[in-house]
């Protein structure tokens, strides 16, 4: 099961079958964001593919010797668009790829305007998703809840997704879901539904083990979106954010332009595929290597002097060019990393943190707080976290301080718009949202880990926390996961361990979370795990979230809540 | 391995490790004096790469990476990397490996778009077919004279009466003295003189013979008008009733449009395909010659002769002049019509420059890195030392086979091999082609009856062998000539005896 080679397989094909000649690439601002992900420009280009252009921003220019493969998803809009543009058609010949599933009566539509005949193909491909590793993938919306449901539009979208990660990997699968979680519901029921209806498409070859699929909610662990990261990928997604695996540097002090914005793609860009796990110090020491391997090319390349050397020179030119590009472009990352780290307090704010969401000691925790708080370099949404994290700890603690913390950030001048979110986490996650007692687990949890890595001679106090995903696809693949708070969708059971399983976070997943999928896969054999979500979430994307869910209430000190009317 | 920041200096010239000027590779035992050195020596030198690394060295002052350096700055405690714990360098995989992933479930609706389609387009085929009939007729033998004409085109195409349509179809007025009906020509019906469109003769010309400059063997399986030729009678409407046009009404002229689109789209083929397939042409071949070259080179710089210096380096010759067409025309794509008034569209001109992005990309992946061959010299030196290196071993594995086992020193070591011994007889033709179809032509057997049909044979084969080089398949030629060889021998074995 891997999303990202599925993607890439689904678009050389539909690339392939127009055959020989130039081609232009239709896509919508979705499909286009699916092929972003999988595909650098120069690799399409080597396929024959030229020209992209978006099916909403019409340019009317005609090129009738060119081939137009058309991928877009099969909403109203496209079907509406596609219609007049094979009515006045552009290019030579069409190939109409859908992301999902279309209807009869959509495709009767577009086949009666195309009186030219220029339309060669008409298929469901189902990439409608993003693939961001081969292990993860993204519906990418923000704020998928509405007050405590569904927002339908994101509803339906992520019913898409998943059904098209279905059918893209072959799955048909028994599903279970979050009990205590209406949004976990109602998305198993949808899918559940969806593969009812497409019952001939989900006619796989029975395996043995039937797959899984698990629906989870967000708000069942709303710690580990709060945390500052120290891997690599989910640090530079915290700290600068990556959007499409595109990373904005242009505030970087002192950038040089070509470096303003990066791409930053393990399918790519071997650096990054090989660090992309690893802890900052890890970085840094490879990141050293990379430098020492670069000064020898750059040594070798002041020494041309001889034709043998301009002969050896050119001839590893191509793997040069490249090297330097991922020098100069980790360099930074590192570089703006390391600055950001010094800058804000961010060693002490995320030691502060591990201790919150692993450790209870309520009045050291309270005073390390209250220090940070006071501290001219810790940003004020950095504040704002470890307050949050306070807040969801210590909420039933007789003796806690959240109006008192709350107070302090005021003063402080944090505003109040983000002060006021301390109280919708506190909606959004707090103990009565859980099924499970995430910091009593957490305890019990980062106490043995801590033995483990001290014999192993690792101990590294930013890493304590674990996700809670962790324990429950631990358990779940033991066949240990309890079946009240995760009941199955209908009658069906299993009885067997489950092998390949999709994990489906409503609310957004993590990268930290994508890394215990990854060291899950690697380290248990026979095991296949992809974990989706509505989003990959850092903590500004999170706030955003966590805001629509609470969305018209006013939450007063305590946790009690009344709705505006 | 050395840690990066902070590291003690090492002592060795040759080791090298410490902290290294990137640029000059100067030694500078503290990152501040490395920093230092950056500023004063490097300030003026490539902006870009000095850039990046001077951001990375100013941070690194506080780092948070190392031991000894969070032991400076006070951070309370820091990263510990451990870089012999187990399993560490198995930690950075991106991708678990697992089974391929295959291709994931497909569904194609084209046979019933197609279906829809047929069922709406095929009509207003027949529809326009019908027109095409009838112009033909119209134009062929026309009376010359004006009444006779009318009377003629009537019998083709009955006309609407005039008292049955009051108002104008299309612009909806009504008729009188100075609105005149008139009559669509190819469908009888009746419109004003406004509404009316006029088909010049040449138009209707091409309509009727699109074939002229048609390729057949890219016409669409539609039905094409087949009619002997008329432009002679269409010539002389033309210059003796002095009427060049045929009126007719809109929707008449719209059908016939698109009809006249369709063909010319199907028959002109811009200049920036003809060159763009030009060029694709070329890369094809490359692509196709490379990994012969590869080998090719790859044996000569080990002193093999199982191929000829002279081949690699003529087929060295067809790449460069492949590789030197593919630069010239993507160039030329690149800049087309950029000189004409009005010069291309943007978007015309992203296309071009995407072309030849591509182009060179292929050309710096497939050609840029070509291995070179030795020359004359230098390969009669590599074959040396390999006939010593051959001779060597097999020298040694006669000796191991002696001391081994009990050999009879009198067996010849080609007769084990009974395959090698019966095979010149035949030269099996199907070994020649295989893998990607080459095949020599037949060849004329123009030699005399009474030549023995071993040199017959061997005739054969040499003129195989030129074939087969001059389409550059050295592998078919080294092949072939063994078999020559062996046939050779085979022949002055028996001429002997
Ligand atoms: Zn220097
Ligand atoms: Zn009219
Ligand atoms: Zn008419």
């Amino acid at each position: 099961m891997n999303v990202v080679s599925v993607i890439k397989l689904y678009i050389s094909k539909m690339i392939e079958e127009s055959g020989p000649g130039m081609k232009v690439l239709l896509m919508d601002k979705e499909t286009t964001s699916i092929v972003s992900m999988v595909f650098a420009q120069s690799e399409i280009l080597q396929k024959e593919v030229y020209l992209f252009e978006r099916m909403d921003m019409n340019s009317r220019e005609a090129m009738k010797h060119l081939k137009c493969i058309t991928f877009v998803r099969p909403t109203k809009e496209n079907v509406e668009l596609l219609t007049q543009e094979l009515k006045n058609p552009r290019y030579g010949q069409y190939f109409i790829y859908f992301s999902n599933v279309i209807s009869k009566a959509d495709i009767k539509t577009l086949a009666e305007s195309d009186e030219q005949e220029v339309v060669r193909e008409v298929q469901e491909f189902y990439a409608d998703y993003i693939a961001v590793s081969p292990h993860l993938f993204s519906v990418n919306c923000v704020g998928c809840y509405q007050g405590l449901g569904w927002n339908p539009v994101h509803l339906q979208r992520s019913t898409q997704a998943v059904i098209s990660v279905l059918l893209s990997l072959k799955k048909n699968p028994v599903i279970r879901y979050q009990g205590s979680s209406e949004l976990a519901r109602r998305l198993a029921e949808n899918v559940r539904q969806s593969i009812t209806k497409e019952v001939s498409l989900f006619d796989f070859r029975r395996t043995d083990v039937p797959p899984l699929l698990l629906i989870l909610d967000r708000r069942g662990d709303a710690v580990t979106p709060l945390l500052n990261q120290w891997t690599y990928q989910a640090m530079v997604h915290e700290l600068l954010g990556i959007n499409n695996n595109r990373v904005n540097l242009a505030d970087v002090p002192g950038i040089s332009k070509d470096l303003q914005e990066v791409v930053m793609s393990a399918e790519h860009d071997e650096f990054y595929a090989n660090n992309m796990y690893l802890n900052f110090g890890e970085i840094g020491s490879n990141i050293k290597e990379l430098m020492e391997d670069f000064q020898k090319k750059t040594k070798s390349q002041q020494k041309v002097e001889s034709i043998a050397d301009m002969k050896a020179f050119v001839e590893n030119y191509p793997q040069f060019k490249k090297m330097s590009g991922t020098v100069a472009k980790h360099v930074t990352m590192v570089g703006e990393l390391s600055r950001l780290v010094a800058s804000h307090n961010l060693l002490e704010v995320s030691e502060t943190e591990q201790e919150l969401s692993c450790q209870s000691d309520h009045s050291e925790n309270l005073k390390r707080i209250r220090r940070l708080i006071g501290n001219e370099k810790v940003r004020d949404i950095d504040a704002t976290r470890l307050v949050m994290l306070y807040a969801l700890h210590y909420e039933r603690h007789s003796n806690n301080d959240i109006t008192g913390l709350v107070d302090a950030l005021k003063k402080r001048g944090v505003s109040e718009k983000l002060t006021k979110m301390v109280y919708s986490a506190l909606e959004f996650g707090g103990s009565k949202s859980r099924s499970y007692d995430l910091f009593d687990a957490e305890n019990v949890r980062s106490i043995t880990r801590k033995v483990i890595k001290g014999l192993k001679g690792v101990e590294n106090i930013y890493t304590q926390h674990t996700p809670l995903l962790r324990e429950t696809m631990e358990d779940l693949l033991r066949g240990k996961l309890k079946e009240a708070p995760y009941p199955y969708l209908g009658t069906v059971q299993m009885r067997e361990r489950p092998q390949d399983v999709i994990v489906f976070m409503v609310g957004g997943t993590t990268y930290e979370e994508s890394n215990v999928i990854q060291e899950l896969n690697r380290t248990t054999p026979g095991v296949h795990i992809v974990l989706g979500g509505t989003t990959v979430h850092n903590f500004k994307s999170f706030l955003e979230e966590m805001k629509s869910a609470t969305v018209g209430m006013i939450m007063k000190p305590g946790g009690s809540k009344r709705v505006i009317r | 391995m050395a840690t990066f920041l902070g590291s003690h200096v090492v002592e060795e010239e040759e080791v090298r490790e410490g902290l290294l000027c990137p640029i000059c590779l100067q030694d500078l035992g503290t990152i501040n004096q490395l920093q230092e050195h950056f500023d004063s020596v490097h300030s003026f030198e490539d902006k870009d790469v000095l850039q990046s690394l001077k951001v990375f060295l100013g941070k690194a002052k506080r780092k948070i990476l190392n031991k000894q350096d969070s032991l400076l700055d006070g951070s309370p405690r820091s990263f510990y990397v451990d870089s012999s714990e187990p399993g560490r360098n198995q930690r950075n995989i991106y991708s678990v490996p697992s089974e391929p992933q295959e291709i994931g479930i497909i569904t194609r609706h084209t046979d019933y778009f197609k279906k829809i389609r047929d069922t709406k387009v095929d009509r207003y085929v027949i529809e326009t077919n019908k027109l095409l009939i009838r112009l033909d007729k119209l134009i062929t033998d026309a009376p010359v004279d004006p009444e006779k004409r009318k009377v003629h085109e009537k019998n083709i195409v009955p006309w609407i009466a005039d008292n049955d349509v009051k108002l104008c179809p299309s612009c909806a007025r009504t008729f009188n003295l100075s609105r005149r009906r008139h009559h669509c020509r190819l469908c009888g019906g009746i419109m004003c003189h406004n509404c009316s469109e006029f088909l010049d003769f040449h138009y209707a010309r091409k309509l009727l013979h699109p074939g002229v400059t048609l390729d057949v063997t890219t016409q669409e399986v539609r039905p094409t008008l087949q009619r002997r030729g008329s432009s002679s009678s269409l010539l002389s409407i033309v210059s003796t009733a002095g009427e060049p046009h045929i009126r007719v009404c809109q929707n008449c002229k719209v059908s016939l449009d698109r009809r006249d689109q369709f063909m010319e789209q199907k028959n002109s083929k811009p200049i920036i395909v003809q060159m763009y397939e030009r060029m694709r042409e070329h890369m094809a071949e490359v692509v196709g010659l490379l990994p012969l070259y590869f080998k090719m080179a790859d044996a000569l710089s080990y002193g093999e002769t199982s191929y000829s210096l002279k081949d690699a380096q003529e087929l060295r010759m067809k790449l460069t002049k492949l590789a030197e067409n593919i630069d010239i025309i993507s160039r030329k794509i690149s800049v087309l019509g950029t000189r004409d008034e009005p010069s291309p569209s943007p978007k015309s001109l992203q296309l071009q420059g995407c072309v030849r992005y591509a182009a060179s990309n292929f050309l710096r992946d497939n050609i840029l890195g070509l291995p070179s061959l030795p020359s004359e010299e230098e390969f009669h030196k590599l074959q040396e030392e390999h006939r010593k290196e051959v001779h060597q071993r097999i020298q040694q594995e006669k000796q191991a086979a002696l001391e081994s086992r009990q050999f009879s020193p009198t067996e010849d070591p080609y007769k084990r091999n009974g395959n090698r011994q019966s095979f010149p007889h035949t030269v099996n033709q199907d070994m020649i082609s295989v893998d990607t179809g080459w095949t020599p032509d037949s060849v004329e057997y123009s030699m005399s009856m009474d030549d023995d049909p071993m040199v017959q044979q061997m005739n054969i084969i040499r003129n195989f062998i030129k074939q087969a080089r001059e389409a550059h398949r050295y592998d078919e030629v080294r092949t072939l000539e063994e078999n020559l060889t062996e046939l050779q021998q085979e022949y002055l074995k028996q001429k002997n005896s």
